[in-house]
């Protein structure tokens, strides 16, 4: 269980969720208008999308008990209880190769270290259902550039925790162990590519990725990896275990693409969870804006 | 289906209930086909067992008419709850939008196999009535072996769906390889045409015993020596 969390946390923790849910409307009350003209805005609320209009957040139920984590089952609603047992404490992330400064890193240090804020983020999985999440988290960037990389990095490679004693989905080859993800350097840097450590102003529960995980908020979800343990920045393009297993439905780049069609689950339309009629999927999420840019000159062929 | 379609309005179905409404009813699809396979192999294990034990009731074949006559409700509840499976896709995950099916259609293998395997369930329950069988008369079982190739593209259709890793379809494979490997196995081990007299296999092997044995066990044990000839073998035609 994490202990340091700050303290914007631990108030959330005691404030009653309904009041918590209501926040954005305290915020726009005249008083809070008020006050944040007379605020200087804090860099990153601009930067960051915030909820999107039309979208609604999905509850703590709805987020922590319908997970795609093959560590412990392939039965989305039998991964919460699975993971109860995982063993969060102590937890290291080890951030290595091309870089001029490789360190291990404590998750309670990364928390202290990187000031976690709130960011909500839509999650399609390629399976065809979407959620809308407050994540608790920090961008990668700065954590990167602590390690300094080499200019031969051009791939950040992420690796999830192995261990078959408390992830009995392991103890089945259903994917080749540990789960291994990746982006490019360029992706990584982000600043929507964010290290999340938290859920609704809560610490992060096992099912959803405990103690850390990625979360690439434009691509379908099997690239937001769950429970890192290493980070790998690398010259060539690294295996990843969805592409490994089946190439055609998992692509490397994985972009949220409703013109691109995937074997099993839908691509064009999603069912947003807690929603009865379907949405059209929207291109990289719905963030097109703020990160097309990364794909630019890039081969229609090559961006899969 | 009305336990479930309640639980879908009362939104009792999980957190994706339109998944869990389609995944459910194609697993009582699967359950009920599997099951109706089952009705046969079903009956001439009973009749051994109660052969091998000398216990009076169940080794005639008529014994087991009550179980046969399940075999009927069993696959039309099969084909109900495909139909069912399929109207739930049809309207709360393509919500009636052709253009939706179509592309779905064309984009994955395991949606053109379910639709297959929907339509050629169709015709066995159109021609389940008994009129249709009077009508159809020798025709009618030939039609109705459909039901074999018709559980494999189901299971195919299951196993096609699910993601890489996920052993959701295996049980039901197994189930089904069993089943028409049995009847396979009883068709090389007797001969042709044994089976289409509807499991009348024990009574007849007693009849004339360890004719054509292979030295399966299964045979064996309706192969024994103290056996042949006696009165309780008589063989009584079945439905």
């Amino acid at each position: 269980m994490l202990i340091c969390h700050p303290p914007a946390i631990a108030a959330s923790e005691i404030t009653p969720e309904a009041v918590y849910l209501a926040r954005r409307r305290v915020l726009f009350g005249a008083a809070a208008t008020a006050v944040a003209a007379w605020l200087p805005k804090p860099s990153w609320a601009a930067a960051l999308p915030g909820l999107l209009p039309g979208d609604r957040l999905n509850t703590w139920r709805e987020i922590t008990t319908y997970n795609n984590f093959y560590e412990f089952s392939p039965d989305k609603e039998a991964v919460a209880t699975l993971a109860g047992e995982l063993p969060l404490h102590p937890w290291t992330v080890k951030i290595s190769g091309e870089v001029e400064h490789e360190f291990e890193i404590g998750v309670d240090d990364l928390i202290r270290r990187f000031a976690q804020q709130e960011r909500i983020f839509r999650l399609r999985c390629v399976e065809g259902w979407s959620m809308v999440v407050p994540w608790l988290g920090a961008s990668l960037a700065p954590l990167l550039a602590l390690a300094r990389p080499t200019s031969r990095a051009r791939y950040v490679r992420f690796v999830a925790l192995l261990d078959r004693k408390h992830m009995i989905g392991q103890r089945r080859d259903s994917l080749p162990w540990p789960y291994t993800e990746a982006l490019t350097i360029a992706e990584a840097m982000h600043p929507y590519t964010t290290l999340v450590t938290g859920l609704y102003g809560k610490p992060l529960p096992p099912q959803n990725g405990a103690p850390v995980r990625l979360v690439v908020p434009w691509k379908y979800g099997f690239k937001s990896i769950k429970s890192i343990v290493a980070i790998d920045l690398v010259e060539t393009r690294p295996a990843t275990t969805w592409n490994l297993v089946a190439p055609d439905d998992y692509g490397f780049f994985a972009n949220v693409d409703p013109s691109r069609a995937l074997a099993r689950g839908s691509h064009s339309r999603e069912t947003r969870i807690g929603e009865s009629r379907k949405r059209r999927t929207e291109p990289f999420n719905g963030y097109g804006d703020a990160v097309t840019g990364l794909y630019q000159g890039m081969d229609e062929a090559d961006r899969l | 289906m009305a336990v479930l379609l309640l639980r879908y309005r009362l939104d009792h179905l999980g957190v994706n209930p339109i998944e869990a409404l389609i995944a459910e009813s194609g697993q009582w699809a699967i359950l009920a086909l599997i099951g109706s396979l089952a009705i046969t192999p079903a009956k001439h294990a009973l009749m051994r067992v109660c052969t091998r034990v000398g216990y009076r009731f169940g080794r005639r074949a008529s014994d087991w008419n009550w179980l046969i006559r399940l075999r009927r409700p069993l696959g039309l509840s099969a084909f109900l709850w495909a139909a069912f499976h399929a109207g739930a896709y049809f309207v709360l995950e393509v919500e009636g939008e052709w253009a939706w099916l179509l592309e779905d259609l064309r984009d994955k293998r395991h949606l053109a196999i379910g639709v297959a395997t929907f339509f050629g369930l169709l015709p066995l329950a159109l021609t389940s009535t008994n009129a249709a069988k009077k009508r159809l008369g020798k025709r009618w079982k030939p039609l109705h072996r459909l039901v074999y190739p018709m559980s494999i593209l189901a299971v195919l259709h299951i196993d096609l769906q699910a993601k890489p890793g996920d052993p959701l379809a295996w049980p039901y494979a197994a189930a089904v390889a069993l089943l028409l490997g049995y009847r396979i196995v009883v068709r090389l081990a007797t001969g042709r045409g044994q089976l289409e007299r509807d499991g009348e296999l024990a009574a007849d092997r007693a009849r004339s015993p360890c004719r054509g044995a292979t030295t399966e066990n299964a045979t064996a044990a309706i192969c024994h020596p103290k056996k042949p000839g006696h009165p309780i073998f008589k063989t009584t035609r079945c439905l």
